[in-house]
Parts: structure tokens; sequence; C-alpha cells
């Protein structure tokens, strides 16, 4: 049973611009974006249009395909509406009434429906431009960024060592779980029936999580030996430091952040107006 | 794999001042968790918490059908409290939370800070209060620490999901009397799946390798901080909840003067800032409720376990 989180993954290969770009350049880029989208009010259409504009331009400078990050971007986007929808009934506002069936009487307030338009189009366009940033950029790439950027050093070993390891836990979580769907409690949505009692399917998990944190236990030991086995002093070297900024990639840093103040201010004065 | 409410908050959901804010707090935490994580492992092993955070996360994705295409699973933020202690916890769940949001996009990352805070810092420091409360109740016998485990994950995940609604109302994305009572509810029945995991995890462990398990009681390394941390958690949000949702005005009247309602700057929004549930006459009862219920459940799971405790020593 393949849980598909590989492929959720997000990086996707290429050689674009956007690939190529300096990471530190693309987190600055991601954070001005969605520091502009946040600041941004309700009901500015005209500048979240400009933002959607903005977005579907560096997405085919990213030569990936164009569908496959909006659609990703997409299914990220359903828990959101599902949080957002069932305001649109119980707020009060100036009530529109849809329709009467039976005497009861189904309305929604415009006001509602206007603040959670915004809101969906908002998180959309942020996880797009979440989407497409992670797609091109290594996390590998992404972690020295952010050590560049003031990450701890021993935060960034850790998150380094995670990284290295949550593919093969995750193929050792999916053996299990394999072997458990062969011989007793079939999960969810396989369309049989599961086994064993309520309490005893959730021990039966309990159990897996326990062993898969037992052998991580053992392995991280192993680990260990063979890091110290290595000459390991306690530093975890993380290949070559970032060169510095130039001029040019700090000026278009600053760049990205003045457009996005000014998207804010102008989406203000629209709606002030 | 996914909880039906998510206790991932995406981006746009928290206002600039209250996710600036949650950034700060778990910067704090996670700053303090590198200095003294070191010793609850031993400083040079601490890269190797990585490797944990990966089975954790890998963990997560582990399920078992309740009923109904409905699934239980686990966050894991009080398995890894019981494990290795809580502040190796803490930066656990921070690998596991921030490499979510920058890989697979669960949760955002301007509101990575207060995710971080919900299940990282208040997810451990609650499951450590509750877990050494429960071990100075009823002592380091084998169902004492079952019960204890099921408790610690049952909390961790309500508590947290509690710090999360108020979070989404303070900003204003969703009033406080709609946000507590579903997110409460769902995480009430949720976290039933993570204690049962939890619980179940550390019987293996106690079968397999006790010696893990009950190094942990004896408590090498004191933690008041954390305790004191994780009794106001789950004080101010048990007692502040069910407030807040039977009076959204007032909570978002505190915003407002505190200033965090940027993002609702919908004029006809503050208009008329009071809300209307239709059939849910009385919030408060309905978040007590839930509590109630949990609680309940929590007490029926002591009673039994602690029968069969008493059955087993008695053979």
């Amino acid at each position: 049973m393949p849980t598909g989180i590989v492929q959720r993954a997000s990086y996707l290969r290429g050689s674009s611009i956007l690939h190529r770009c300096d990471a530190r350049i693309k987190i600055a880029l991601l954070i001005s974006f969605l520091l502009t989208a946040a600041f941004l009010p309700i009901g500015a259409w005209v500048v979240y249009a400009l933002m959607g504009g903005l977005l579907l331009v560096a997405m085919l400078a990213s030569e990936l395909p164009v569908s496959v990050l909006l659609q990703r971007a997409l299914v990220l986007e359903i828990p959101i509406l599902l949080v957002l929808l069932p305001q649109l009934f119980l707020q009060k506002g100036n009530f529109v009434v849809l329709t009467v069936i039976k005497g009861f009487q189904i309305s929604f307030s415009m006001s509602s429906l206007v603040r959670i338009t915004s809101l969906l189009i908002r998180s959309y366009l942020s996880l797009g431009f979440t989407v497409l940033i992670t797609a091109v950029t290594r996390f590998e790439d992404l972690l020295a960024a952010m050590r560049a950027c003031g990450l701890p050093r021993m935060l960034a070993s850790i998150f380094a060592l995670m990284w290295r390891y949550l593919f093969v836990l995750i193929e050792e979580m999916e053996r299990m779980t394999q072997a458990r769907a062969s011989r007793s409690a079939v999960p969810v949505n396989s369309g049989m029936r599961a086994g064993g009692s309520f309490g005893w399917r959730a021990q039966v998990t309990g159990g897996m999580a326990g062993a898969l944190l037992l052998r991580t236990l053992e392995r991280s030991e192993r680990i260990y030996q063979a890091m110290l086995a290595r000459g390991y002093d306690g530093e975890v070297r993380l290949g070559h430091a970032s060169e510095p900024l130039t001029w040019g990639q700090k000026a278009a840093m600053l760049l990205m952040l003045l457009m996005g103040a000014a998207l804010v201010l102008i989406a203000n004065g629209m709606n002030g107006a | 794999m996914k909880a039906p409410i998510p206790m991932h908050i995406p981006d746009g959901f928290l206002s600039i001042p209250v996710a600036g804010i949650l950034w700060l707090v778990s910067l704090v935490f996670i700053f303090i968790a590198l200095k003294k994580a070191g010793k609850e492992i031993g400083g040079n092993k601490l890269p190797l918490v990585g490797v944990l955070a990966a089975a954790i996360f890998a963990g997560q994705m582990l399920n078992f059908s309740i009923s109904g295409g409905t699934s239980g699973h686990l966050l894991g933020a009080a398995l890894a409290v019981l494990l290795v202690g809580p502040w190796t916890a803490v930066l656990i769940m921070t690998s596991v939370v921030a490499v979510q949001a920058l890989v697979f996009q669960d949760g955002g990352i301007l509101t990575l800070g207060a995710n971080l805070f919900n299940m990282a810092v208040v997810g451990m420091a609650v499951a450590y209060f509750v877990s050494s409360l429960f071990r100075r109740w009823f002592g380091n016998s084998r169902w004492a620490i079952l019960l204890t485990a099921f408790a610690a994950g049952w909390f961790s995940i309500f508590i947290a999901a509690l710090a999360a609604s108020l979070e989404l109302a303070f900003s204003g994305t969703s009033p406080a009397n709609i946000a507590i009572p579903a997110m409460g509810g769902v995480h009430a029945l949720i976290g039933i799946g993570e204690g049962l995991i939890t619980l179940g995890a550390v019987s293996l462990l106690m079968a397999s390798k006790p010696q893990l398990i009950e190094q942990d009681s004896k408590e090498p390394v004191k933690s008041s901080a954390v305790w004191i941390a994780g009794l106001i958690f789950t004080a101010v949000l048990l007692v502040c909840s069910p407030l807040a949702s039977s009076k959204p005005d007032g909570l978002e009247w505190v915003a407002e003067k505190l200033g965090f309602l940027i993002m609702a700057q919908d004029a006809s929004y503050h208009i008329i800032p009071d809300y209307v549930m239709p059939g849910i006459q009385n919030e408060a009862l309905a978040t007590i409720a839930a509590g109630a219920i949990g609680v309940l459940i929590v007490i029926a799971v002591v009673t039994l376990l602690a029968r069969r405790g008493k059955l087993a020593e008695n053979k």
C-alpha cells in the first residue's frame, strides 16, 4: 500500500532559471509573496488578479507543467474550503435568501461570501507560490540557504539527518503496513472489513509505532557508531558554505519586498476609495 | 492520513501579529530546547534527533480504521516525550512540523511559528505535565504507565487543538463560537486514537525494552519549567476556550484592542460583530460537553485499565 507521500514531496527536477536561482533569493521571494498575500485586505480583487498573474508567470518560468502545480495547490486547498464553507451560513450579515425548502430558509450573508472568497483566493495564492518554490528548490539547497540566514548549526544538522533518513523510514513503515494488511487489520478504504475489535486494531497500530521507534533507536545507535568511525567530533559538516550575495542579488531582494509593500498600499487605497 | 479538520494552520489563516508573536515564542522554546536536549541524550548525539524525527514522521502515516472510513492516527508529541524527554521531543516535533511545511505544504510558512507552537511546544509541555502528574498520582505499575501514555496522548492533542482554534479566533478567521467547539469536539475524538496508539507503542516498548520507559520515570533531567509551562497551557486553554466560545464578541474586542484583527478589514464584518449559530444555542455548553465526554472516556479507560492491571497482578 504505497501512501503516495513520496510523490507528494514537492521537488520536481528541472533546469529552468528558477531551478538555478540561489535558494536564498527564492526564500526571500517566497516570504515577500506570502507577506504580501497576508497583508492584502479583504475584497482587493484587482490586486488578487495581479498576484495571480505573477504566480502564473513564475510558474511558466519554472518550465514545469503548470497544471500539475495548480492541481497540487488545489488539493491542499480542499481542507481549507471545508473549514471556511460552513461560515457562509452561520454568520450574521446582510442575509440573502437563497431558497426556501419546506419552511427551512436557506440563506447566506453577502459579507461572509466576500470574506470567505477573499480568504480562499489568498490562501490559494500562498499555496500556489509555496508549491512552486519548493518544486524548484531541493531540500538540501533550502537547508543551506536557511543555514546562511541564521538557522543554528545544530538544528540544520538535525534537519539534514532527518531528511537523509526520512524516506528510508517511510519505506520501513510501508513494509510494516503491508505486513499488517496481508495478515489482519486491513486499513481504511480498502473495501474490506477491518479485522479484530477497535481496541485491538488500535493496539496493533500502537505496537507498530513502538516497533518503528525501537528499530529507529537501534538504527540511530548504529548511525552514531558509523559517524564516530568516520571521525565525527560533534559537528556535522553540511557541505560548502554559500558565497556572499552580490549587490545585484541584494537589490533584487529589496525590490521584491518593495513591490509587495506597494501592492498592499495600492490595495488598501482602492478599498478605502 | 489527514485529520478532517486540519491541525496544521495554512498561510492566510492567521493575522500577522498572531503569526509573528507565535514565531517568536516558538523560536525561544526551540533555542532553549537546543541547549537542554543535549543533556537528555548526550550533546554529540544531538543530530540523531533527526533520525527519530524521521521515524515520528513515518509513524504519523500509520493508521487504523475506526468506522465508516474514518481512521485513527498519530501525531507523536506524547510518544516522543515519553521516550526521550521533553526538550528532545521539542526538537523532534520541530523537525517534523518544519519538514511538513517546507516539503509537503502541510501548514503554511508564515503560520509555521504557530504550528510549531501548537504541536511542538504546547503538545510537548502538556504531554510532559500530564504524564508526570499521572506518574505521581498512580505510581509506576504497568497499568499506571499505560494509563499515563493514553492520557498524555489525549491531552496533548486536545489542548493543542484548543490552542489552534483560539489562534484562528484571535485572527478573526473563524469566530470562536464556531472554531472552538468544532476543533475541540473533533480533536477530543482524534485524541482517543492518539492516546490508544501511544498506549500501544508504550506497551510494546515495556515488553521489549522496559529500561527505555522505566528510566524515564526516575526523571534524570528535572524539567520543572516544562512542567509549569504545561500546567499553564492546560489550565489557561481549558478555561479560556469555553469562555471565548460563549463570548466571541469579547474575544474579538480583545483582539481588536490589541490590533490583531488586521486580517478582517471588511467593513460590514466589523459593523455587525455578533454571530448567530442556528441550531446550537449555547456554544459554551457544546465545548464543555465535548470536553466532558473526553474526560469521561479517559476515566472509563482508567477504570478499565486499573481493573485489568489488578487482575494481572492477582494472577
